[in-house]
């Protein structure tokens, strides 16, 4: 069984997991729609780490971690392998934070103009991605 | 709103276009209808992007994070009616700050992503083989400058 501990740096082995939660957020081709992993307001974007974990506990973290209105509901995953987010000078750091194999994606630019510039590396994270329907 | 249900032009009818004789008359009638035809797909396709648009609002039609802002939503509609006359149809979605956000790939190594907000500011990335390019323009009701070179220059490969 899973237990929070202090936060840590996730390694190029490992694999974090953004739930999506829209229909349009997997496109035409397959893949995964670059805006789903712009980071949000915090200037972060929350996954979770999903190593070890099986299928069927993976989308139970995915459900489970929703504290939604009525609307939400998962609809697929970006499986981004941490190689990926390292290749582009960005960090995965799990922090369990609101649940148990929380983490997130940080190291974004910032800045009012740095919107572009995100938007490039987001484009990087969803070719890497992998794009697995619920 | 555009459908493209109601302007594709049935088969039949097509084909007919496609046989007629090679006396002057024949070949204005069917210049005519290749101009119709390409109207028909131009319609078509913004009518499927404006749908998929819309598709986009509906499910993110909510108060919260990642809602599409009305403002933005009115922006990205002028957007794609701007480029759609010639630029290929974007996979459409939408940011976690509420921005409609469009995708092109034009083969590997060449793509283009765009974002527009309420005010109409588009930021943009694109990758046109070694070399890339991204920053931020104006939506002002016609396409702009930039982002009509990109796609023109990504389009011809």
């Amino acid at each position: 069984m899973d237990e929070a501990r202090p936060a840590y740096e996730l390694g190029p082995a490992d694999v974090v997991a953004r739930f999506l939660h829209h229909n349009d957020e997997i496109r035409a081709n397959g893949r995964v729609h670059f805006s789903s992993l712009m980071p949000d307001r915090s200037g972060e974007r929350s996954v979770a780490h999903i190593n070890g974990l099986d299928e069927a506990a993976i989308w139970s973290l995915g459900s489970n971690t929703l504290s939604p209105p009525q609307w939400a509901r998962v609809t697929g995953r970006a499986d981004i392998p941490v190689e990926a987010v390292i290749r582009v000078r960005l960090r995965a750091i799990r922090d369990d934070l609101g649940f148990v194999r929380h983490a997130k994606i940080a190291g974004w630019p910032e800045g009012a103009d740095d919107k572009s510039a995100q938007q490039e590396l987001a484009r990087a994270l969803a070719q890497a991605a992998t794009a697995v329907r619920a | 709103m555009l459908s493209a249900g109601a302007s594709r032009p049935p088969a039949a009818e097509y084909r007919s276009a496609q046989t007629f004789g090679s006396s002057s008359a024949a070949g204005i009638i069917a210049d005519s209808w290749k101009s119709q035809l390409a109207h028909w797909a131009v319609s078509a396709s913004l009518g499927a992007a404006l749908r998929d648009l819309d598709r986009v609002w509906e499910e993110r039609n909510h108060p919260g994070q990642g809602a599409v802002q009305p403002q933005a939503y009115l922006q990205a509609r002028a957007f794609l009616a701007s480029l759609l006359p010639w630029a290929p149809h974007p996979d459409i979605s939408a940011d976690a700050e509420g921005e409609p956000s469009f995708e092109w790939d034009f083969g590997p190594d060449r793509w283009l992503v765009a974002s527009i907000a309420a005010d109409g500011s588009i930021s943009y990335a694109a990758n046109r083989g070694m070399e890339r390019q991204r920053g931020t323009t104006v939506f002002t009701g016609s396409l702009p400058e930039t982002i009509a070179s990109l796609l023109a220059d990504l389009q011809r490969g």
